[in-house]
């Protein structure tokens, strides 16, 4: 019996220390390292000179436009997603719940790149929209609107609404409907109904996806390398450029993949610890 | 009621701003020039020949394949095995720390994820390709198995596994002929996920591809030289395909979560 446990443990124990943990493990070794790969001679040193580059001002600015990319898509995501969980949950008839959310789910099983291709065909110049806005005679030259900060935020919220979608029905889909009826009863209007029950009791699932779509958001590489333009080059591309040559660059490379992930979990930290510190007193 | 009308006409609207582009997609395959542009004047399926006769398309689309194939055998494997190992610990907290080391590829933000990869498939001597790919994908895709089985591992009626004991069936055998059998649709739900965050993937397959690169890799590359209808002939064609592989896995998993249906 015992055996027979431990053996059952060996395994995903194994896989979360071996496969999970252990790359994460690796890349911060490699970011503390002076060089990388080292000579046969050479002993390697140990220090944090990579970590201090980040200081300097190419470096600083793409990581700063990550993290603010990251929070415009998070927001534009939370505002586009909440009334559509909303209006999946309570304007539509409780038979037809599920089909409606599938419809949304259906575009999101297709793949990154296919989006992406789908967003340039839509916004370039001779795309749909510059297409329309020309047969319709509004404009004569097509508008720019690829390869800017628009395509880009077009783009990010185009491939994370999902990961938005799914937490906010999970959490209004469990609102007891009882309580937004005891509100109207007491006299509270629709907008009262929303920010005095309706918000607070979904705090939870608008934090989780929060949280979710803004990590998603700074690890997109794909999406700011076609979509962005010239002046939006995010720290997922640096990180990536940094990879994309032989291994010496490495060291510089994982200690910026670190600190991006030390700052995107620090930030979701604070978004989830934000629904603990405002949870409503019981009395 | 006006407030509801409302919100239906977000929803549609959101629907079609989902579906557009994608449509699209479609559109631009029927291309008449080299490159894409709007409206089409003379439609053609040309393209699709083109695309078809494509041996670098091919290539591509087979790598992939494989690709899908192997990871989401070892994803389900190891994620069967982790959510087997978590149902079976007593300790809540030894229960929720398993779970959350098992859950930590979701949290990873794409790219960090890709070049822990990559260098880590260095320190096990694993050159890029074929290999590390299904690895990568499989460290991904794990997770979810992990969870989609999880789901429906805590709604097996214990009385049937006792049943099964009493009536004189080893352990093994129980697991064998009543728990596994329970856990069906969640591993069939599970498997089409992993196929499909496979099929699908660009990061983990553009950091750790050698020479052949998958079909989100290629067609990645492709975007930079123009808007071609052949590209819109192969992502029509990858559309459908996952659109129709999501349908049957969706049908799959809401199954699993009814306590009826296995």
């Amino acid at each position: 019996m015992r055996i027979g446990h431990a053996l059952l443990l060996l395994g995903p124990v194994l896989w979360v220390a071996g496969a999970n943990l252990a790359p994460l493990v690796e890349m911060a070794r490699i970011s503390l390292l002076d060089v990388y790969p080292a000579a046969p001679d050479h002993v390697p040193r140990y220090g944090l000179a990579n970590y201090a580059l980040l200081a300097s001002p190419i470096y600083r600015g793409a990581f700063l436009r990550s993290l603010g990319f990251a929070a415009l898509t998070t927001l534009l995501t939370l505002l586009l997603a909440y009334p559509l969980a909303y209006a999946i949950a309570f304007a539509t008839p409780a038979r037809q719940r599920l089909r409606r959310l599938l419809l949304l789910i259906a575009p999101f099983w297709t793949g990154e790149i296919v989006r992406i291709f789908a967003i340039m065909l839509l916004l370039a110049n001779r795309g749909a929209v510059n297409g329309v806005l020309r047969w319709a005679g509004i404009i004569e030259d097509p508008l720019p609107l690829l390869y800017n900060p628009f395509s880009l935020a077009a783009g990010m919220v185009y491939v994370v609404l999902l990961a938005m979608l799914l937490p906010l029905y999970a959490a209004l889909e469990k609102l007891p409907r009882d309580l937004l009826e005891a509100a109207a009863g007491l006299g509270a209007g629709p907008w009262t109904r929303l920010r005095r029950v309706t918000l607070p009791l979904t705090r939870e699932g608008i934090a989780a996806g929060s949280a979710l779509v803004f990590l998603i958001s700074l690890g997109t590489f794909a999406v700011p390398s076609i979509l962005g333009g010239a002046d939006t080059t995010l720290f997922s591309m640096t990180i990536g450029g940094l990879f994309a040559s032989s291994a010496g660059r490495w060291p510089l490379g994982a200690a910026f993949g670190l600190t991006l992930l030390a700052a995107g979990l620090a930030i979701a930290a604070c978004i989830m610890g934000w629904v603990d510190r405002r949870r409503i007193p019981t009395t | 009621m006006s407030r509801h009308r409302l919100l239906r006409f977000v929803y549609w609207g959101v629907v079609l701003c989902l579906f557009l582009p994608l449509a699209l997609v479609a559109l631009a395959s029927l291309g008449d020039g080299p490159v894409v542009g709007f409206p089409i004047a003379r439609p053609t399926l040309g393209w699709y020949a083109i695309a078809l006769a494509d041996p670098e398309i091919v290539r591509a689309f087979l790598v992939s394949c494989a690709a899908a194939v192997a990871s989401t055998a070892l994803a389900l494997a190891m994620g069967l095995w982790t959510s087997l190992a978590i149902a079976s610990l007593a300790s809540p907290a030894l229960r929720t720390l398993l779970l959350c080391g098992a859950c930590l590829p979701l949290v990873t933000p794409g790219i960090i994820s890709a070049i822990s990869l990559r260098i880590y498939i260095r320190l096990l001597g694993i050159d890029p390709g074929l290999g590390a790919i299904v690895l990568g994908h499989a460290i991904h895709s794990a997770p979810y198995v992990v969870i989609v089985v999880g789901l429906r591992l805590r709604l097996v009626p214990p009385h049937l596994v006792e049943a099964a004991r009493s009536l004189g069936a080893g352990q093994i055998r129980a697991f064998c002929s009543v728990t596994l059998p329970w856990l069906r649709p969640a591993i069939g739900a599970a498997a089409v996920l992993a196929l499909l965050e496979s099929f699908d993937d660009f990061l983990r397959s553009f950091f750790l591809g050698g020479y052949r690169p998958t079909l989100p890799v290629l067609i990645y590359g492709r975007l930079f030289s123009g808007l071609s209808p052949e590209i819109g002939a192969i992502a029509t064609l990858v559309l459908a395909l996952t659109l129709s592989v999501g349908l049957s896995g969706e049908w799959l998993f809401w199954r699993t979560r009814t306590p009826q249906g296995s």
